[in-house]
């Protein structure tokens, strides 16, 4: 195990030595404060003060919450303007931070990233070619977009700005001055992609995306469809630890064919055993798949209470509880960090999976009848297959065994990340003979 | 190997188990109400979905009452074999809404009217309205779990349906299968489509809203070539602006002869067929669905 290790840790240190992570460290350092909030913010909305949320259906605030339209308002404005344009203030400081690294003015460098980034998914062509504006990219499922163009202008600043040694003692003027080249730069690159964007046409990109949903509607059905809800499982697991929209967060679960099938079905007869799509996204990745979120991250959270030594590790979990229950996982995404993490590529992408095919085992076996009836948004994830069944308690039972398993499998990794770090603690400080730059452990 | 643990260690640590602790608390208090939802849930959709129930709802014109089609009903029950239940809504200024008449138990094709306390004329009044009858229609919708309706709007309830349908309606889990609007001026007093009235322009702005399988009938009437004594024709016809391309069918019908005064409408015996050919239910005539305490001719106006 020790050899192991010390391999481990010796990887992290190169990892860590590369531009691009410190960068990304840099960034969610930064970024966290406002994840949680947003995300704060996102579950009272979604879960309390949304009419068709879990709060507005179940507990009926829109009949007892005086002014919660009011509420609804204002706490989505706080979502939207921090979970709402993560992406955007993830360029601002991934450009900022690559600027300082090379010495270049950190400021004008994250501006620049900023308004690039806005630029670039700022409008939208959409399938008939007409150019419109959009706030879609800006959010945290393109939390990826955001770090490499802050990155990508950040190295422009490299080449093409001026050393900030070199300005300090210049007036402001000059100081704006030497960077416009660099400014220039990214704003003709920004022109370019932006049109070639447009030339391509909305065309293009609509007709990729339903060339996905439909070859994703296409592996859900028919005789493999478990299958395929085990291959996009995985699929959607690997893209969100990537930061990118993976396909079963693309589509809409409750509008899918075989969602309505399975309703009608079961509406007509009550016997929910033979219903005719027993395995889609709906009954096997919403139910099981995700418990807390993209990667099983409640099994996360449990796992970091029961073993992690780590004081930081630990407040982490605990302030992230709460949004991770009801299916925001966001706040693992940018604290621990999980995304683009290879520690913890492995569990976040291998726990969903097993939900997935032990869920479908069972459903196959007869042992438990699969979720057909709609649930409102903010559902609790393990709550979702005990509504979707209208109350059938053994998959509530399920579900805890699930959670059980998913805690297993992230229990090594939850160590080994501690470990590394405390290793890579002590590698840092005999590295630089006593000065720490590291987060400090207790 | 391992550094000493310290206070600040133990508190990150007791806060972490605490909150999960009042993660497992909430997610137990939820499982109840939640359970319970789940359950109202189902036998609602349940209901609706087996429900054989498939109203007509008229909307009267401007300076109308909820009483307006009560002779169009006498009529309709006097031909045929169905008797519909007479049901009528009416919507206040401050939301309220009262209602008279009942829906018999197995009459599966009630009428039921929708009238409002505001019932002027103009734009700003018939998006008052067509929010009014939104309100009015959730309700009922709530109440008797029907999963499909047929429209009948005469005048101002046409231009309040057009509204309702573009504004309000989402098709999820009820479905409008036919729209007749009679005499509905879409754009006012104006004759021509060249000059378009604010309510046209928004109706033709947003018409991709209307439901997609939709039937619609526009029927006009004219006492001269040019108008039914009060509403343009060339206003009725404005209409396939909106519908024509959006809706499944979209049917232009103009009646003319005794009784294509504005008023009389409603009332006019084409008028009166084509509702029935076009709007109701077809009537198998063997059986009513009650068996034989159905009702007499008076009875569907308590």
């Amino acid at each position: 195990m020790s050899r192991v290790m010390t391999w481990l840790t010796q990887r992290m240190l190169d990892l860590q030595k590369r531009s691009f992570y410190v960068v990304l460290r840099q960034t969610m350092i930064v970024l966290f404060p406002f994840a949680l909030v947003g995300s704060f913010a996102r579950v009272l909305r979604m879960a309390l003060l949304d009419p068709q949320g879990f709060g507005g259906t179940i507990l009926q605030v829109t009949k007892w919450l005086p002014h919660y339209q009011g509420l609804h308002t204002l706490v989505g404005s706080f979502e939207s303007l921090t979970l709402g344009i993560i992406a955007v203030l993830a360029a601002y400081h991934a450009a900022s931070e690559t600027a300082a690294l090379y010495k270049q003015d950190k400021q004008i460098a994250g501006t620049t990233g900023l308004l690039t980034y806005a630029l670039l998914f700022l409008t939208q062509v959409s399938a008939t070619g007409q150019l419109s504006i959009t706030s879609g990219a800006f959010h945290m499922q393109s939390l990826l977009y955001g770090l490499g163009v802050g990155y990508v202008v950040g190295q422009i600043f490299r080449w093409w700005g001026r050393h900030l040694s070199v300005l300090t003692d210049e007036a402001i003027i000059a100081r704006s001055f030497s960077a416009l080249p660099a400014i220039g730069t990214c704003f003709v690159l920004c022109a370019f992609i932006m049109t070639g964007m447009w030339l391509w046409g909305g065309a293009g990109k609509a007709q990729l995306v339903s060339l996905i949903l439909g070859w994703e509607q296409h592996l859900v059905t028919g005789h493999w469809a478990w299958l395929g809800v085990i291959v996009l499982t995985l699929l959607t697991s690997l893209c969100q630890i990537i930061g990118l929209t993976g396909p079963l967060t693309m589509s809409n679960a409750l509008s899918s064919s075989a969602f309505y099938e399975n309703l009608a079905y079961a509406l007509h007869h009550s016997n929910l055993q033979h219903v005719p799509n027993r395995f889609t996204d709906y009954t096997l990745y919403q139910s099981f798949g995700r418990f807390g979120g993209p990667g099983a991250t409640l099994a996360l959270i449990i796992a970091i209470v029961l073993v992690s030594r780590h004081r930081s590790t630990n407040m982490l979990a605990a302030w992230a509880t709460i949004p991770t229950l009801f299916e925001v996982g966001l706040p693992l995404m940018i604290g621990i960090p999980l995304f683009l993490n290879p520690l913890y590529v492995i569990p976040f992408v291998v726990a969903p999976v097993v939900n997935v095919v032990v869920a479908a085992l069972l459903i196959q076996m007869g042992a438990i009848i699969p979720a057909v009836y709609p649930v409102p948004l903010g559902t609790p994830g393990p709550l979702i297959a005990y509504l979707g069944t209208n109350g059938h308690w053994l998959c509530l039972m399920v579900g805890v065994l699930l959670l059980v398993l998913d805690v297993l499998i992230y229990l090594p990794f939850v160590r080994i990340t501690d470990d590394v770090q405390e290793q890579l603690l002590i590698a840092k400080v005999t590295a630089e003979g006593g000065r720490r730059d590291a987060p400090k452990t207790n | 190997m391992h550094q000493k643990p310290t206070n600040s260690f133990y508190r990150s640590k007791r806060s972490a188990v605490m909150m999960l602790l009042l993660a497992v608390v909430l997610l137990g208090g939820l499982l109840f109400p939640a359970s319970h939802w789940a359950h109202q849930q189902t036998t609602g959709l349940r209901q609706r979905y087996n429900s054989k129930l498939s109203p007509v709802i008229m909307i009267p014109g401007s300076s109308a009452t909820q009483n307006r089609f009560d002779d169009l009903v006498k009529i309709l029950n006097s031909h045929g074999n169905k008797k519909h239940s007479l049901l009528k809504v009416k919507v206040y200024n401050d939301h309220r809404i009262t209602y008279e008449g009942k829906i018999r138990p197995g009459d599966n094709e009630p009428i039921i009217v929708v009238g409002f306390e505001n019932n002027k004329d103009g734009w700003e009044n018939i998006q008052k309205q067509a929010y009014y009858f939104h309100l009015a229609f959730d309700q009922l919708s709530e109440r008797y779990k029907f999963n499909n309706f047929k429209g009948i709007g005469h005048s101002n309830g046409g231009l309040i349906y057009a509204t309702f349908l573009e504004k309000y309606f989402t098709d999820d889990d009820i479905v409008c299968k036919k729209l007749m609007t009679i005499a509905s001026p879409f754009n006012f007093s104006e004759k021509s489509i060249a000059h378009k009235t604010q309510m046209l322009a928004y109706l033709i702005d947003h018409r991709q809203k209307l439901p997609a399988d939709m039937t619609v009938y526009s029927l006009a009437g004219t006492e001269s070539y040019e108008s039914d004594g009060l509403v343009p024709e060339g206003s009725v016809r404005a209409g396939k602006y909106i519908f024509q391309k959006q809706v499944a069918h979209f049917t232009e019908i103009t009646v003319t002869g005794e009784g294509s005064q504005h008023s009389d409408l409603p009332q006019n015996k084409q008028i009166v067929q084509y509702i029935q050919q076009y709007i109701l239910d077809l009537d198998h005539g063997f059986g009513r669905p009650n068996g034989p305490n159905v009702a007499d001719n008076d009875s569907h106006s308590n």
